[in-house]
């Protein structure tokens, strides 16, 4: 397996002095998922905001061997696609369609191509036929999956989701358990519903204190940690 | 309130709904200038206020749903048509009740076939500042969002007894602060999805509009029948 | 207070829609440019936030309560520019979505709020600094100007009211702005404590002296045009006792001279010319005072 995203010695700490990231070494790998745990404020979201660029710590940030810098971070955000907990902050506009179409728009394609497109990532994430809907009026899974196809309308590299089963209700989360078993791109998923992340990821990092305190099998990190009855 | 939201409930066809919001935006406008220049004529008046209900009636809308949404202007009306009738002017009073109910009525029918996002776009055809419209579009998508988070304040508040009292006006303002810091909040991430996706000052559009024939011939119909209205009440 | 369409005169809303719109687009053109684009998201949340703040009731005693209106908080959260924007989005879509303003009073219902009722904000900072007795101030002094600037605004279209009805709302009026003034207090009391960084400070003051000056003068001229409004004769009675009217009637009738003499007498037009005459005067002075305070702001960093 090759490598697709590489950190190393990452550093952060917030204006008001707390470091948040204490040295976080991390590789993730062609094809794999790596679910990211951790108590609150272990700093894992503050890991993932560093991906591509909104956060900005010391340390280096590879992608596909391209080095994250002023330069480069614009490129850094379009392959570096995060599914934020809420998933009503990631849809913006007026539609699902004119939404899922921002990204497409804004790369300057133009507006029939990037209808085309956008369909093409509502029907990946299966709600073609709320293309018209206003966000306000969907679920929380179907918001969950229009978000998700706002990021795969940008042909992200990496795929981040943060929290993603929060809002979910039962056939929600297993709808979602299927949909990224679907996706190829390699994930990661900030989580802290353990039974979610041993059925999408293949590995988990265990976060404490700004660092990685452990990594390898889901349910032994998590059992290691407590997380598990 | 959230009654009030319309885009959902607005048939996606017919002759008004097709029509480019430009056209529409200046039918209403004209619609509006002739009824203020017919301040106490009563046919006028009259005609104005059937006008958009017909029209409404044509295109297959539920006139009775955008009577009741008209009917907001009327408590402002009330009270202002009381106080003329107590100053002796019961003809201003009646004359104001129903200009205010023909202006709404109309203004109800135009938003009724005319979704937010194309009525900003049609304003920023007409040089509306850029930054304006991106504010008001998204203080529109996230108005609902807002509103439950602000529900569910006030419904854990009444679990708790509601705010009363002295300390109650405290209460309440921290709700708000909570409110207000989440809105913040949620303001960053929205930036941040934002700059994700390549945001760059201003929201694409992805159906730019095409201005027929038929706008051209709506546009016509309102100025005419407008400036009709205006020179008949003149003379 | 939200004015609907029907209630302005002709001259009234088009003297107020030609003022706000030119206004609203230098606000917007010039906050474009001077502040970070990226603000877009948080201006349109805070106005969201502002509507929804309104289903938040805050008991005011008897049975009865009040809800935020918002226009001095927003400015004391954004400043100036910024809460202008957020006011004018505000009314933008009450008028043309929930019917609450009309559409072509809405230039009317602009100025009263977004600008006036803003500025009178912005210039109680100015004078007093950043102080509980700021935000108490100039909450009520914002909604207070709104207030009577709308009642103004109608009486000068010709709608009726006894006298004792007039003054009754007037004290309406005062209570609602304590009330609104209580409210902007308790609120900006508690996001300090939240966060201090959500308070815009007013910026560096050297002198409290000007800021003072322009808000009795603000204050004043809404006060008195209100009360002209008020009088059959309107502004020109006011004009004439203070010895302005011929130099001013000399000046507004020259671009008419083709036109008979008698035209000026029509009552809707000198109400319309008074109208005019005392918006021009507003809208000079908030221009000349914020161009003031822009040039003497533009070498310190504006806080986000």
């Amino acid at each position: 397996m090759s490598p697709v995203l590489t950190v190393e010695d990452l550093r952060f700490a917030y204006s008001d002095g707390t470091s948040a990231l204490n040295g976080v070494d991390f590789t993730l790998y062609e094809g794999e998922t790596v679910a990211i745990l951790g108590a609150n404020g272990s700093g894992k979201t503050t890991f993932v905001l560093h991906l591509n660029g909104i956060l900005q710590g010391t340390g280096a940030i590879r992608l596909d061997g391209v080095s994250l810098s002023k330069d480069t971070a614009s490129e850094f955000r379009a392959k570096v696609g995060i599914v934020f907990q809420d998933s009503d902050n990631q849809l913006f506009m007026p539609t699902v369609l004119e939404d899922v179409a921002f990204g497409l728009l804004n790369q300057g394609i133009p507006p029939e191509k990037a209808e085309i497109l956008a369909r093409a990532a509502l029907e990946v994430v299966g709600i073609q036929a709320l293309a018209d809907k206003p966000p306000f009026h969907l679920s929380a899974g179907e918001k969950k999956r229009a978000a998700i196809a706002g990021i795969l309308a940008m042909q992200p590299r990496v795929l981040i989701f943060d929290e993603p089963t929060t809002f979910l209700d039962p056939p929600g989360r297993r709808g979602l358990i299927r949909l990224l078993a679907d996706l190829t791109q390699p994930k990661l998923l900030v989580t802290h519903d353990v039974e979610f992340a041993a059925k999408s990821a293949s590995r988990a990092i265990f976060f404490e204190k700004g660092r990685i305190a452990a990594q390898g099998d889901v349910k032994t990190v998590a059992s290691r940690f407590g997380w598990l009855d | 309130m959230a009654g009030a939201f319309l885009d959902a409930s607005v048939p996606t066809d017919n002759f008004l709904r097709r029509r480019d919001a430009r056209a529409k935006l200046i039918a209403l406008l004209a619609v509006l200038i002739a009824l203020s220049l017919s301040r106490a004529h009563l046919g006028a008046l009259l005609l104005l206020l059937v006008l958009p209900l017909v029209c409404a009636l044509a295109a297959r809308l539920p006139v009775l749903n955008l009577l009741r949404r008209a009917a907001l202007v009327l408590p402002f009306c009330a009270i202002f048509a009381i106080f003329a009738w107590l100053d002796h002017d019961r003809n201003g009073a009646a004359l104001l009740v129903i200009r205010a109910c023909a202006a709404g009525c109309n203004a109800v029918l135009f938003v009724a076939v005319t979704p937010i996002s194309e009525l900003l776009r049609a304003l920023e055809q007409f040089h509306a500042p850029r930054f304006l419209l991106t504010v008001t579009q998204l203080l529109y998508r996230y108005l609902f969002v807002l509103m439950e988070d602000a529900q569910q304040a006030r419904t854990a508040a009444r679990s708790r007894g509601g705010f009363k009292g002295s300390f109650g006006f405290r209460g309440a303002a921290g709700a708000l602060a909570v409110l207000f810091a989440r809105s913040h909040m949620r303001a960053d991430q929205i930036n941040q999805a934002m700059i994700s996706r390549g945001y760059n000052g201003g929201l694409p559009v992805l159906h730019p509009h095409s201005f027929r024939i038929a706008d051209a011939i709506l546009i016509a119909i309102s100025l005419t029948l407008s400036g009709g209205i205006a020179f008949a009440v003149r003379y | 207070m939200h004015i609907p369409d029907g209630f302005l005169s002709t001259p009234v809303w088009g003297t107020l829609d030609a003022v706000a719109i030119p206004t609203v687009a230098w606000i917007s053109r010039s906050a474009q440019n001077s502040f970070d684009q990226h603000r877009a998201p948080l201006l349109g949340v805070l106005g969201a936030f502002v509507f929804a703040a309104q289903m938040i009731n805050f008991p005011v005693g008897i049975g009865t309560s009040g809800h935020l209106v918002g226009g001095a908080l927003l400015m004391f959260t954004l400043g100036p520019g910024a809460a202008s924007i957020v006011m004018t989005a505000i009314l933008i879509l009450q008028s043309l979505v929930f019917q609450d303003g009309g559409v072509l009073a809405l230039g009317a219902n602009v100025c009263n709020m977004a600008i006036a009722g803003v500025f009178a904000a912005y210039l109680v900072q100015r004078t007093f600094g950043p102080r509980r007795l700021t935000y108490f101030v100039g909450g009520a002094v914002s909604l207070l100007v709104s207030a009577m600037l709308a009642l103004s605004e109608l009486l000068l279209s010709g709608v009726r009211m006894p006298r004792s009805v007039l003054w009754a709302s007037v004290a309406l009026f005062v209570v609602s702005a304590l009330v609104e003034g209580a409210i902007t207090l308790v609120v900006m009391e508690s996001l300090e404590k939240i966060n201090p960084g959500f308070v815009r400070d007013g910026g560096r003051r050297s002198s409290s002296l000007i800021p003072a000056v322009a808000l009795t003068s603000f204050v004043l001229v809404t006060v008195g045009f209100l009360i002209a409004s008020s009088q059959p004769d309107g502004i020109w009675s006011l004009a004439a006792r203070v010895g302005l009217a011929t130099h001013a009637q000399a000046t507004l009738s020259t671009p008419l001279a083709d036109y008979k003499a008698g035209f000026i007498n029509q009552p809707w037009l000198s109400r319309a010319f008074a109208g005019i005459g005392g918006l021009c005067l507003v809208y000079i002075v908030c221009w000349a005072i914020s161009r003031f305070a822009l040039r003497r702001n533009a070498g310190t960093p504006r806080s986000a």
